[in-house]
């Protein structure tokens, strides 16, 4: 069995799916980066996007583990 | 004047004597309008001591000079006034169509002194106003009272009123205008009733005149056209689901307060969250006037027990009677937010009172006698009833119309009620949101996120992330984000537009693109510096009214809760607040004593000596 992480893509980033599935497994690679999961599915530079890690806010750059879990959605406040 | 209309309407309940009063041009630029000019006025004509419900208190309604122009989102106005909840100062806000129609009478601002002796609504036309009768209203709904009000008068007038929760005084009534848009927080309702006032009727067509229209327009399409553009790119979620969408990001975080704060995370958060919302009960979003976003939601709910039409759930509403009261049944939570809309009252204090009963019925404190049933977590039939007892002071619901602290403090736990200067917060818990945490305690108007709103930075990368469990260096970002949002509060304009789209998009944020709104319309001239002070003014206007009201540092808390429990869940488990490191740096940058007293340098600096 590879590696894996773990993507969840929500609200307006839906729209990156991978096939119909908002919630889904990557195979994980040495070195992997934040940044590698966002070409890996396409989302442009000019799409506005908050990444978390493992609950932690992070940049591209961020470095993924295995088994990390990668959040994505677009920034907004309630009121 | 531009911009500003330069009349204050001025309105004696007790003596019905009405008179209009210039705005001295010196003031409405020192002080903007809005929020600036309540605090203005409430520091110079009244005793920060009064009984808020004594004909003392000074109830106004203030729009700035960008309210009814076409700036993105100038659609503001603020209600001021001693509030009966927190003894400080409301800074109480609200959209809609009804600020923008009231700048169209051709009043700045509406003060009402004294009281009534008998219900009275205040019409307002060009340039005029009158008292008139309102005993055929007394006991209506919100919407029942907009209904009649409207066939009573004619033309296209707007409508903010009180409903049965302001009338009986509950100590966190709303005043709704345009039916389902709240004036929400502090109980400014309760002081509108308690000067039998009804309503306050707008009906005016004079256009607001603007010193440079052609440099206005530029401005405004300038910014229209780049907002435009961003959406076409990225589609603002909180169009497409509200501002419950925020649920999935503070669930991520792991500060989706939950349970009365005893966990940062729901289980169940996807049955609230806002996407399921447009699934299940969206009609349609709305927008306020003037606005690009249209965060509102228009819903209808079929589901046996909890079928109603209105507007709602927002996020703060669904944090409140959703996660923290256990409860995953997004039906009764859009019920008991119709309620509160058309009973008039604030769903986050009624949410969170409900949910700090759950806890004292819990622990055995509370029982089914005095409540008059069961109150287990997750009560969804409990939510709906006991909104419905406290809007009409019936039963329990006479206790829950006091809000949670007094609640708490009746069975001997006031710490149990999540409270600032006992005002309830907001949904983000500052265990995982240090400057959230700050804010929350030094707001004038006690727990809000209006005032000021860490999570930009902590939890949404707006405009780039600080490492939200780091505590140092948030006191200089909270100060300047709070002064920061008196600048947008006393403009007249909206938090969600004005922060991604007229600052210049730092940490060190500042009011740039208000500026050229600002002075294209009044032709007032401000300099960044200038613009950026009159924030700074205004707060600590408003911190002066609160020394004068007994307010120190004491009253900068936060429940023991928040800390010395840490977060038991979540990604930011084992955290607690460190407010008290945070409040003596925050104090220092501000020029207050260690008592949170202002100096007499930086009031000098500001023109408050």
């Amino acid at each position: 069995m590879p590696d894996i992480v773990f993507i969840k893509l929500f609200s307006t980033l839906k729209r990156f799916a991978r096939g119909g599935k908002t919630q889904f497994t990557l195979d994980w690679h040495p070195g992997m980066q934040a940044r590698d999961i966002l070409d890996t599915l396409k989302i442009p530079g000019t799409t506005e996007r908050v990444i978390l890690v493992n609950g932690r806010y992070s940049e591209p750059e961020k470095q993924i583990a295995a088994n990390d879990t990668i959040v994505l959605f677009p920034p907004m406040t309630g009121g | 004047m531009y911009g500003w209309r330069g009349k204050l309407l001025r309105v004696n309940l007790s003596t019905g004597e009405i008179a209009v009063a210039p705005l001295d041009p010196k003031v409405a630029k020192d002080y903007i309008g809005g929020r600036g000019l309540g605090i203005y006025l409430m520091n110079k004509e009244m005793d920060a001591c009064c009984d808020p419900f004594s004909p003392e208190n000074m109830l106004i309604m203030a729009t700035g000079p960008l309210t009814g122009t076409k700036a993105p989102t100038g659609a503001r106005y603020m209600v001021m006034t001693k509030s009966p909840l927190t003894g400080a100062i409301t800074c109480s806000n609200a959209g809609g169509k009804f600020p923008a129609a009231f700048k169209q009478t051709g009043f700045d601002a509406v003060i009402f002194t004294g009281k009534s002796e008998k219900p009275v609504f205040l019409v307002m036309e060009n340039e005029t106003a009158r008292l008139e009768p309102a005993d055929h209203l007394w006991g209506k709904t919100t919407h029942e009272t907009t209904d009649a009000l409207l066939t009573q008068i004619h033309g296209n007038a707007k409508v903010a009123c009180i409903g049965p929760a302001g009338e009986n005084r509950v100590l966190f009534a709303s005043i709704m205008n345009d039916k389902d848009r709240a004036a929400g927080r502090s109980g400014v309702g309760a002081v509108m009733g308690s000067k039998n006032l009804k309503a306050v009727v707008v009906n005016g067509n004079l256009p607001v005149t603007l010193a440079d229209e052609e440099g206005f327009k530029a401005v405004t399409k300038k910014f229209s056209d780049t907002f435009r553009k961003a959406a076409k790119e990225n589609p603002p979620a909180l169009r497409l689901h509200g501002t419950a969408v925020t649920v999935m990001a503070t669930q991520n975080y792991g500060v989706l307060p939950t349970k009365n704060w005893q966990q940062g995370s729901f289980d169940n958060w996807e049955k609230i969250h806002g996407e399921t919302l447009t699934k299940k009960y969206l009609v349609s979003n709305s927008a306020c006037f003037s606005c690009p976003i249209g965060c509102g939601r228009k819903t209808k709910v079929d589901e046996p027990g909890f079928e109603g039409q209105g507007e709602g759930p927002e996020y703060e509403t669904v944090y409140a009677m959703g996660s923290n009261c256990m409860i995953d049944n997004l039906a009764a939570v859009t019920k008991a937010n119709y309620l509160c809309n058309e009973y008039g009252m604030d769903t986050i204090t009624m949410g969170a009172t409900i949910a700090c009963a759950m806890e004292l019925y819990d622990l055995g404190l509370l029982t089914k006698e005095r409540v008059g049933r069961t109150l287990e977590w997750g009560d969804a039939q409990a939510l709906v009833e006991l909104t419905r007892l406290t809007a009409l002071r019936q039963g329990f619901g006479e206790t829950l119309a006091q809000g949670s602290f007094r609640l708490a403090e009746q069975f001997g736990r006031p710490e149990l009620s999540m409270v600032s200067k006992k005002q309830e917060f907001p949904g983000y818990d500052p265990r995982g949101s240090q400057g959230m945490g700050l804010a929350y305690a030094t707001s004038p108007i006690g727990g809000s996120h209006m005032r000021g709103d860490p999570a930009y930075f902590e939890l949404l990368g707006v405009p780039k992330v600080i490492d939200r469990l780091e505590w140092k260096g948030k006191a200089n970002l909270v100060k300047r984000w709070q002064d920061f949002f008196c600048v947008i509060d006393a403009a007249g304009l909206c938090v969600f537009y004005s922060v991604r789209n007229l600052s210049n998009l730092e940490l060190e944020i500042l009011p740039t693109g208000i500026l050229e709104l600002i002075n294209a319309a009044t032709g007032a001239a401000y300099s960044l510096e200038e613009l950026a002070l009159a924030g700074e003014r205004i707060s600590n206007a408003e911190r002066q009214f609160l020394v004068r009201a007994g307010f120190d540092r004491k009253d900068d808390s936060l429940p023991p809760r928040m800390t010395k429990e840490p977060l038991p869940d979540g990604s930011a488990k084992g955290s607690v607040c460190h407010l008290e490191e945070m409040l003596d740096d925050y104090y220092v940058l501000r020029g207050w004593s260690d008592n949170g007293i202002p100096g007499p340098e930086k009031l000098a600096e500001l023109g408050l000596a």
